[in-house]
């Protein structure tokens, strides 16, 4: 596993897709597939992977083909949820903005 | 066939009924009071589909968790809905609208419904009736907007409300897909009411263009009879024709083009953007799994909310009727322009062709120089209330930017300093 270091802050988006793709699924998932779905290539995907471990946001877990799965844990979830309250509450102020 | 499918069906008839009510008169008054007639009968049958609240049951639960739940539902089915205190506004298509009211009673919360209709519905219904004889038209599009809001209720709204009459297992108002289904739902209407609000402005801009080319042609025709000196008046008109026609067609068609520049990107932008928010609905929706590399809902909706002030500009524009004061100024200065303009010049016209020994009138020329000053002043009055609305737009764009980017910073930190609460 790389060092959980990021080049630079972590780009929300990248995060955001892993994230939701994990809470989407429901269940754990093949690291390959949640790298198609965050759309970096596997250095990159590594680095957000070790980083997103690193702050518990999601789990590792071996599957029974010896493959190692990851999905969200509680913590991830609830930063999810809580960008997508932040995101939601900034449309509606503004579109009920005069 | 249920009790509410029963009501809906005695409503139409009746209202059907109604419409011929009226009708008993004209053997009394007389078969010319028919043009009368027509338009009360569909003035009386619009009362009876749309005037009066139809019950659909009653909720042991609070108005506010009964408004999110049915706001909920209604959004799941992606309809569009505009939630206020105690009503929400459901869109039903292009014609039918539906008001849901709620309302807190010791028993409960009483959900009922008025039909309505979308703009262009009222304008379907509304047109026919104004012009008396027409109103028949009438007799088929009101029973068919109510039909079709009546049956969305049947079919929608209705099967939300828990058959015991208690509301319970409502998820919960953070759950995130609910969440995002809310957020693209308004995004939806949001961007919807811009394409519509654009689309408006684009027929509204043709019609103007439409408009001023029949009046230009007009007065090019009169000015060019009048100053003939051709006795003959049907000779004189056919050679007023074609240079009239022409000169109408050498502003018309670059006009048109213009518009149709200025519009097409906008509109187009407007479609794009209500195809990838109803993609986000429907993923959302039915909770189905995006393609692998596809963006994230949330990063869809992160992207539409940079659009967002654009897109209300567009909404609330709507050109330059939205500021009355602005608005009055510059029509009455582009009307009395014309007017003295015209005047000016076919007085000058005459007098030159058919006084032409006489001293042409100063009254006349200062008339149409009055005029032409008159629409100068318009075009530069319209030029200044342009940039001003610009400076205010980009302003606007500026801030919601900024505002933009500290919340995308708050959630960059946020995430950076979540190590430390772990």
């Amino acid at each position: 596993m790389p060092e959980a270091v990021l080049p630079d802050r972590p780009d929300l988006y990248v995060v955001a897709r892993m994230l939701e793709r994990l809470w989407r699924v429901g269940e754990p998932m093949l690291k390959t597939r949640l790298q198609v779905a965050a759309n970096v290539n596997y250095d990159v995907f590594a680095k957000y992977l070790a980083w997103l471990v690193s702050r518990d946001l999601v789990l590792l877990v071996g599957g029974e083909d010896g493959h190692e799965r990851v999905t969200l844990a509680e913590k991830g979830r609830k930063a999810y949820r809580r960008l997508v309250e932040w995101m939601d509450e900034f449309s509606r102020e503004g579109r009920a903005s005069p | 066939m249920g009790r509410m499918a029963h009501r809906e069906t005695a409503r139409l008839a009746l209202g059907i009924a109604c419409f011929f009510l009226p009708f008993l008169a004209v053997n009394w008054l007389g078969l010319f009071y028919v043009v009368m007639v027509l338009p009360i009968g569909a003035l009386v049958m619009l009362a009876i589909y749309f005037l009066p609240r139809t019950r659909i049951g009653t909720v042991a639960g609070t108005l506010e968790l009964l408004r999110w739940h049915l706001a909920h539902g209604i959004r799941l089915t992606q309809h569009q809905v505009t939630a206020s205190f105690s009503t929400l506004k459901v869109r039903v298509d292009s014609m039918s609208e539906l008001e849901i009211i709620l309302k807190e009673t010791p028993q409960g919360t009483v959900v009922s419904y008025k039909a309505g209709a979308t703009d262009t519905g009222w304008t379907l219904i509304a047109a026919p009736i104004i012009l008396l004889l027409p109103s028949i038209i009438a007799l088929f599009t009101a029973p068919w907007i109510y039909y079709k809001s009546a049956r969305f209720v049947r079919r929608f709204v209705a099967p939300l409300l828990p058959a015991d009459g208690v509301l319970r297992n409502v998820i919960r108002h953070d759950d995130i897909g609910a969440l995002l289904v809310a957020h693209a739902a308004e995004d939806h209407r949001l961007f919807s009411e811009a394409y519509r609000a654009e689309r408006n402005a684009y027929w509204d801009a043709l019609g103007i263009i439409g408009m001023l080319a029949f009046v230009t042609w007009l007065v090019l025709f009169a000015a060019l009879n009048i100053t003939s000196t051709n006795p003959d008046y049907a000779a004189r008109a056919s050679a007023a024709v074609m240079p009239s026609t022409a000169g109408v067609l050498t502003f018309t068609i670059p006009s048109l083009w213009i518009a149709h520049r200025i519009f097409k990107p906008r509109l187009a932008k407007w479609k794009g953007w209500i195809a990838r928010i109803d993609g986000v609905w429907k993923t959302e929706a039915t909770r189905s799994m995006p393609e692998d590399s596809a963006p994230s809902s949330f990063e869809i909706l992160s992207e539409a909310a940079k659009e967002a002030p654009l897109c209300l500009h567009s909404i609330r524009k709507a050109g330059l009727s939205r500021d009355r004061e602005s608005w009055g100024i510059l029509l009455w200065m582009v009307w009395f322009g014309l007017t003295f303009t015209v005047q000016g010049i076919v007085s000058v016209g005459w007098s030159a062709t058919w006084q032409p020994n006489s001293e042409i009138p100063t009254t006349n020329l200062a008339l149409a120089f009055c005029g032409v000053i008159l629409l100068i002043g318009a075009w530069i009055y319209y030029g200044r209330w342009k940039r001003r609305q610009e400076a205010k737009m980009n302003l606007e764009i500026a801030n919601w930017n900024h505002r933009l980017d500290e919340l995308r910073h708050r959630m960059e930190r946020f995430l950076e300093e979540l190590q430390f609460d772990a």
